[in-house]
């Protein structure tokens, strides 16, 4: 399981989210940012295509709706996937505001390339390679295919999951993954064992 | 979807997954350190206020019910009557001979009683969501 993938609804959660209603204590909102940043916060660099600042932006406006809306969060969902579905519909928002579709253009941001890098610091140079290409191709692939292999792949969400925070139905979803996977394939098909 | 895939590609495309479910969580996410991110958020918070907005609500509903207890007071418990009532008094004070004047001040004033329900409604359900 990756660092970063959401945990299942936990108690912890549970308790934070009913600290906030009941008292707006905001020590428990501040955990619960805490433990969900990350991983908002790289979903919307994701998207944005590496410009962590609009990214970051983008995660402030998540968690100030999040902290507004915090009461229509029926927990029948992970709450990490719900404050992703909230990401999402940011995003979109500002690109149908931008009039540009918002494309991983390649251009991967220094820091990442050196996190992941440094996360595998152990690794032979051939799987520091793969990696990198591995990250090449999957910035080649489009918005909406990147969100469905990140929230299914690095999130660990379910497709029905993932089709809740995408707001489209569960075919689609399924289809993203399918042509990203075809194309990663193709894309990788250099490092195909011979 | 069920689109099926050449015969002579399942072995391979299994393979090929495979070696792509064990990359892709490596490779689509990396941990992105705090970094006074929390701390933005929170100074970015409303202040907090949820004590006023009951008030505002309680003082919404508050002169909801005032009104709705005048109109019991004044005409009984039959709204209706209180309605005609007004409307009679209404069309007696007015000294203008508009065609339809008449229908349009009963209009109106259904529509005032139905949007003083519905705002008490509102304050109501709001009540029971503090924010």
């Amino acid at each position: 399981m990756p660092e970063t993938e959401i945990p299942r609804v936990t108690s912890r959660d549970t308790e934070l989210i009913a600290r906030v209603l009941a008292s707006d204590d905001r020590h428990a909102f501040s955990e619960l940012v805490r433990q969900h940043q990350s991983a908002v916060r790289g979903f919307l660099r994701r998207l944005t295509g590496g410009r962590h600042a609009l990214a970051d932006d983008l995660a402030q406006e998540t968690f100030l709706e999040a902290y507004r809306d915090l009461a229509r969060f029926r927990g029948d969902a992970k709450f990490g996937a719900w404050l992703l579905g909230i990401a999402y519909n940011r995003f979109r928002t500002v690109r149908r505001r931008q009039r540009e579709t918002v494309e991983w253009n390649g251009e991967i941001e220094a820091n990442d390339m050196v996190a992941g890098q440094e996360t595998a610091a152990a690794a032979a140079p051939a799987m520091v390679d793969l990696q990198q290409d591995l990250a090449a191709a999957l910035a080649r692939l489009s918005a909406d295919e990147q969100s469905a292999i990140h929230l299914c792949y690095a999130e660990g969400l379910t497709h029905e999951e993932a089709a809740g925070v995408l707001g489209c139905p569960l075919g689609t979803v399924k289809t993203h993954v399918l042509r990203a996977k075809d194309k990663l394939r193709t894309y990788l098909r250099a490092w195909a064992p011979a | 979807m069920n689109t099926p895939e050449p015969a002579g590609r399942d072995a391979s495309a299994s393979g090929d997954d495979q070696r792509l479910e064990q990359m892709l969580p490596q490779a689509a996410s990396t941990y992105i350190d705090d970094a006074g991110f929390t701390a933005q958020i929170m100074r970015a918070l409303p202040a907090p206020g949820h004590r006023a907005e009951w008030r505002r609500n309680g003082l919404l509903l508050g002169a909801m019910a005032l009104g709705c207890g005048l109109s019991a007071v004044l005409c009984g418990s039959d709204s209706i009557a209180f309605v005609a009532t007004m409307m009679d008094r209404l069309v007696a004070w007015s000294a203008l001979p508009v065609p339809g004047f008449e229908s349009a001040l009963t209009v109106g004033v259904l529509a005032c009683w139905i949007m003083t329900m519905a705002a008490g409604w509102w304050a109501w359900s709001r009540m029971q969501s503090p924010r």
